[in-house]
């Protein structure tokens, strides 16, 4: 019995946990190191090298630049690719989800992690600051 | 909107080879070692006159395999060559595309002087940067000067100073297998560093220091350190270990993994192996206190076959899992590869892909099948 239980036990550990309970960290740095850099801030998209589409997600500075609201060239307040607490409302979240010209173009993201983005800018986008010119 | 779509997925997916490297699919079939065939101790780029005399051997039509056909003579302290890719084909990703793009123009120079000294770099447009393209529309994404114990010989110490690609793994050439796009040596990873390298018939030996770019905005942010090693066993048997640290600004990357290469003699048929396990550690800071470490894997298995003297196939299997904590996330393919060398300078080669996520669960499958024409001067 003690070796089924812990057989069971290295089995479930190595399956990984339910999506459900996903204790990943629900942050900005967290995000972008580990699902935004190596999914779209490869070398002929999104990375600080191509910057495509006037975006960069391969580092947490950039990553924030993007999704940060930023001055335009008016000098007036916009919002960019985050609304913070509204996922549904969030560029960001649109591109990954639509089915025309959906992001990442090569190859789409784990429906586990477009959950965790989704709780991420839901639960107030930690660690995206008020404004772009503070991020660092 | 589709031609929309289409550029914007030509200019995601492509350079689908983006960068000459080597084939280490001749490696054991046709060779121990890439100096065997390359000037470089790392493979990839020009070739050295072995391996002009087997791009011509196993090419259909085998034409004159020297720079522009040995129409432009060269002084023996300068070796040039260059690529040429383009590419189209059909991409689902889901959406199902079709799209034309050009891969790949570079151009190569190799000077020798001093016996055991040789300036080493390529030249060509790159994807420039939006909003900086007329400073970011041409590159040399190689250049290093490099000493040679062994002058003329493809085998000793080599050290090298410069920009290059650190030095780790099986070094394949189709740069979206997960082993290269994962596993540290992604597209334009080069970066400015050091290595000592040595090869023989029976081991080879690579050390790398590097920094990140300090000049341009790079693909890659770290600054750290490679080490590859390889044991051939038998002739046709090697095996390989390597590790990686990494370190960025906002995190920093452990890597190690192993390398096997087994030549089936009887069947033709090479297989080899790669499997890296990733250790990511994300700085904590005051809005992310717990920072975050996933773990992951990197694997690839590559099996090789020439058939008939001028086509040479991979089937390639590949798993990527970036957090073993976390389920569904992780992706599969199976990647089909025919190459069919056509003269000694001309290419074609069909690449297809299909992939799946969490098996099927974890989201959307995604497949490409694309032709390359690759010429080399």
């Amino acid at each position: 019995m003690h070796r089924t239980v812990v057989a069971a036990a290295i089995v479930l550990a190595a399956c990984g946990v339910d999506p459900e309970d996903d204790a990943r960290p629900k942050t900005l740095e967290y995000v972008t190191e580990a699902i935004l850099a190596p999914s779209c801030g490869n070398a002929q998209c999104h990375s600080s090298f191509r910057q495509s589409a006037h975006r960069a997600f391969d580092t947490i500075q950039r990553a924030c630049e993007a999704m940060a609201p930023g001055m335009n060239d008016e000098g007036v307040l916009e919002v960019r690719d985050v609304i913070a607490g509204d996922a549904n409302a969030s560029f960001l979240m649109t591109v990954m989800t639509r089915t025309i010209d959906r992001m990442p173009y090569d190859q789409p993201l784990p429906l586990v992690d477009l959950e965790l983005i989704r709780k991420w800018i839901d639960g107030g986008a930690i660690g995206l600051p008020d404004t772009a010119e503070e991020c660092k | 909107m589709r031609l929309v779509l289409a550029l914007v997925v030509a200019a995601t997916i492509g350079a689908l080879a983006g960068d000459a490297r080597a084939y280490p699919q001749f490696q054991l079939s046709r060779d121990q070692t890439c100096t065997g065939c390359h000037l470089s101790p790392a493979g990839g780029n020009l070739l050295n006159e072995n391996g002009l005399a087997v791009a011509e051997s196993m090419s259909q039509f085998g034409t004159a395999p020297e720079f522009f056909y040995g129409k432009i003579p060269t002084p023996s302290w300068l070796v040039l060559g260059g690529d040429l890719r383009g590419a189209a084909g059909y991409l689902q990703t889901p959406e199902k595309v079709l799209a034309a793009f050009p891969m790949q123009i570079e151009l190569y120079a190799a000077a020798t002087f001093a016996d055991h000294f040789s300036i080493h770099a390529n030249f060509g447009p790159r994807p420039s940067t939006v909003g900086n393209e007329a400073a970011t529309s041409v590159w040399s994404r190689e250049h290093y000067l490099q000493w040679q114990q062994k002058a003329g010989e493809n085998e000793g110490l080599y050290l090298r100073a410069g920009r290059f690609m650190p030095v780790i793994g099986l070094r394949l050439a189709e740069h979206p297998t997960y082993i290269r796009r994962y596993g540290g040596t992604q597209l334009y990873a080069e970066t400015y560093g050091v290595a000592a390298e040595y090869v023989t018939a029976k081991y080879e030996l690579h050390l790398t220091g590097f920094i990140k770019d300090p000049f341009i905005d790079p693909v890659e942010h770290y600054s750290g350190g490679a080490a590859y090693g390889e044991i051939r066993l038998s002739e046709k048997v090697a095996i390989g270990a390597e590790g990686m640290a990494e370190i960025s600004k906002d995190d920093k990357r452990l890597r190690g993994g192993v390398t096997g290469k087994v030549y089936l003699e009887g069947a033709d048929l090479l297989i080899q192996g790669e499997f890296q396990f990733v250790n990511q550690l994300i700085d904590e800071t005051a809005t992310n206190p717990a920072g975050g470490a996933p773990q992951g894997f990197v694997g690839y298995l590559l099996l090789s076959r020439m058939l008939g003297e001028a086509f040479l196939l991979d089937v390639g299997f590949g798993h990527y899992d970036p957090n073993r904590s976390v389920r569904t996330n992780e992706r599969d393919c199976i990647d089909l590869n025919l190459h069919w060398f056509t003269t000694s300078h001309l290419e074609l080669v069909l690449n297809s892909r299909y992939e799946l996520i969490g098996l099927g669960d974890g989201g959307d499958a995604g497949a490409y099948a694309i032709l390359q024409l690759h010429y080399r001067l």
